[in-house]
């Protein structure tokens, strides 16, 4: 491990009340460049909340976060930096995509016009040219006759398209990070991991990290190299991901490795 | 094959409502107390002598008949293309609305011009910034808007610029194509009164489409992929909020007729509304009957070419 990893998040904490305790507490993760991290913990974790404030998604008018914390990306302090900065980062320099894909892209646009116009945004010299970029990049995320579906509304697309959509979208302008938060979790099993494994092979294509947020040990499993698992607001354990599902120590990584469906009724339901 | 099968149910469903109103606008004069031949005859209706002529007089118009022969002979003469003719002035029904029209299109025109754009505007941009500054200005202002009757505002309109002020006139219509100066100039007043409540209501559509749209997941996508805050709100959003406003326009327009009749009345504007209103007070049957009928059309059929725009515009709805 270098010094300086590419995502460094450091003792995150995020409040949306005063009142209410915070919905993540002294957080604290390492995404080195190239590699697939995961965070995987149950809905109110705290995982998505962590996810978000990547990019700053999280409505900051009620989220705030803690004096201590710090979030760099290639060494560059994002928590601190004005929102006006954060949106040359945003999609450029790291993308994130998201779960339910019926509703991620805009009803009314073609879809190559949103991925070109995500392109454009971060490389207006590009704009001549953007539309055979996009088509190059529709082609790279595995969507046959990309000329075609260049031209179709979202509502014309499958969901497994749309998310690969998205994905076109999130890596147009070629970002070291892609964050990917329950992307494939709205996907039947054998959509998802065809859009996971082609997620690996961009990510691996372009040295891209991945943070792969999700609740799925089977997603782990598949796809990542370190894992950190996250249990109301908190880190409660991390490792590599292979050390993680063979000899979990936490009394929660053991509940929710137990909680994955099994074929087999030998195996015992409970650690 | 599927377009003409279409086509034809709309041409019925037209048809029903057609006929429906057209009952209607037969049986609301005829229900109302007044007798035609009495205020045709005026005055005179009250002298001794006068049964006679009055008995001459319904007879000429028909009204001796029995109501299902008189509908009978009006609907046979429509059909025919023949609304027939004002009993006050023998003008044919036709040229009184023709007539009538260009005021009252105008007006409807002038504020569905205004209160649209504006409307887009302040709705986006309250939605936008919710429980701030502006967006308690647009509710405040919004709800006056919708809630000060027109005919008040009209009329307030009118002792602040025309009396007081004294810039801008009271009333009258001038023909654009005659002096669009003075056209300009007199439609001022009339216009901000009815664009003002399509304003409100339209502002308040926009906000309320926008504050969803603004939540949606694709709004959070265009985030996050680093589109600019004027590109996200003005283009990404608007297109969702504003897409349906195209259909509340087709309804409101028969809502707006029936401002427009109240406005025309304030400013004097000589349109189909004052036509209504005087045929009305006239028991000028004739006149009401044709002038109902043939502004029923028109609505409809802006309400048609209002969901057909729609079906232009949102590609989700397709055949």
């Amino acid at each position: 491990m270098s010094d300086q990893a590419l995502l460094e998040i450091r003792d995150l904490s995020v409040r949306f009340s005063a009142s209410a305790p915070p919905a993540v507490r002294g957080v604290s993760i390492r995404v080195e460049a190239g590699t697939r991290v995961g965070i995987i913990g149950e809905s109110g974790s705290g995982k998505s909340v962590t996810a978000m404030s990547v990019l700053r998604l999280n409505d900051e008018r009620i989220a705030h976060y803690g004096e201590e914390s710090s979030i760099t990306l290639d060494g560059r302090e994002l928590l601190k930096a004005p929102l006006s900065a954060i949106q040359g980062v945003r999609g450029a320099q790291a993308s994130m995509i998201f779960q339910d894909p019926m509703s991620v892209l805009n009803p009314v646009f073609r879809v190559g016009h949103q991925v070109r116009d995500v392109l454009v945004a971060h490389r207006p010299e590009l704009r001549k040219t953007a539309k055979a970029l996009v088509i190059e990049s529709l082609d790279a995320v595995g969507i046959r006759n990309p000329a075609a579906v260049y031209r179709q509304y979202p509502h014309e697309l499958s969901g497994g398209m749309r998310q690969r959509v998205m994905i076109a979208m999130a890596i147009a302008s070629s970002p070291r990070l892609l964050i990917a938060d329950e992307a494939t979790s709205a996907l039947d099993v054998t959509v998802q991991a065809a859009v996971l494994e082609t997620i690996g092979a961009l990510a691996d294509d372009r040295g891209m990290a991945v943070l792969m947020i999700t609740h799925d040990m089977g997603v782990v499993a598949r796809f990542c190299d370190y894992v950190y698992v996250m249990y109301h607001g908190e880190v409660v354990e991390s490792g590599a991901a292979a050390d993680i599902l063979t000899s979990p120590q936490h009394d929660y990584t053991k509940k929710l490795l137990a909680s994955v469906p099994r074929l087999h009724g030998d195996q015992p339901r409970t650690a | 094959m599927k377009i003409m099968r279409r086509a034809g149910i709309e041409a019925a469903k037209l048809a029903v409502v057609l006929w429906f109103v057209s009952v209607f606008a037969f049986l609301a004069l005829r229900l109302t107390p007044g007798d035609p031949a009495v205020l045709l005859l005026g005055p005179q209706a009250g002298r001794p002598d006068a049964a006679e002529t009055l008995a001459r007089l319904r007879t000429e118009m028909g009204l001796d008949q029995p109501w299902p022969v008189q509908y009978g002979i009006w609907l046979g003469d429509i059909l025919r293309g023949d609304f027939g003719v004002s009993s006050r002035s023998g003008v044919a029904v036709v040229e009184l609305v023709a007539g009538a029209v260009p005021p009252t299109l105008f007006l409807i025109l002038g504020a569905v011009l205004i209160a649209v754009p504006l409307s887009i505007i302040f709705g986006m941009a309250a939605a936008y910034f919710r429980n701030g500054i502006v967006d308690r200005a647009v509710r405040l202002v919004t709800t006056l808007a919708i809630a000060i009757p027109a005919v008040w505002l009209g009329l307030f309109l009118i002792i602040i610029f025309s009396v007081t002020l004294d810039i801008l006139p009271s009333g009258g219509f001038t023909s654009p194509f005659d002096d669009f100066g003075e056209f300009f100039i007199q439609m001022i007043l009339p216009v901000t009164t009815l664009a003002i409540f399509l304003g409100g209501v339209l502002t308040r559509f926009v906000y309320a489409e926008a504050s969803d749209v603004l939540r949606q997941d694709y709004m959070r996508t265009a985030l996050a992929m680093g589109i600019s805050t004027p590109r996200r709100v003005f283009v990404y959003a608007m297109r969702n909020a504003v897409t349906p406003m195209i259909t509340i326009v087709g309804v409101q327009i028969g809502a707006l007729v029936g401002g427009a009749v109240l406005v025309e009345a304030v400013f004097g504007l000589g349109g189909i509304g004052q036509l209504l209103l005087s045929s009305v007070l006239n028991r000028d049957y004739q006149v009401v009957q044709g002038a109902v009928l043939l502004t029923t059309i028109v609505v409809l059929l802006v309400g048609y070419l209002a969901d057909l725009a729609y079906r232009l515009v949102d590609p989700r709805i397709t055949e």
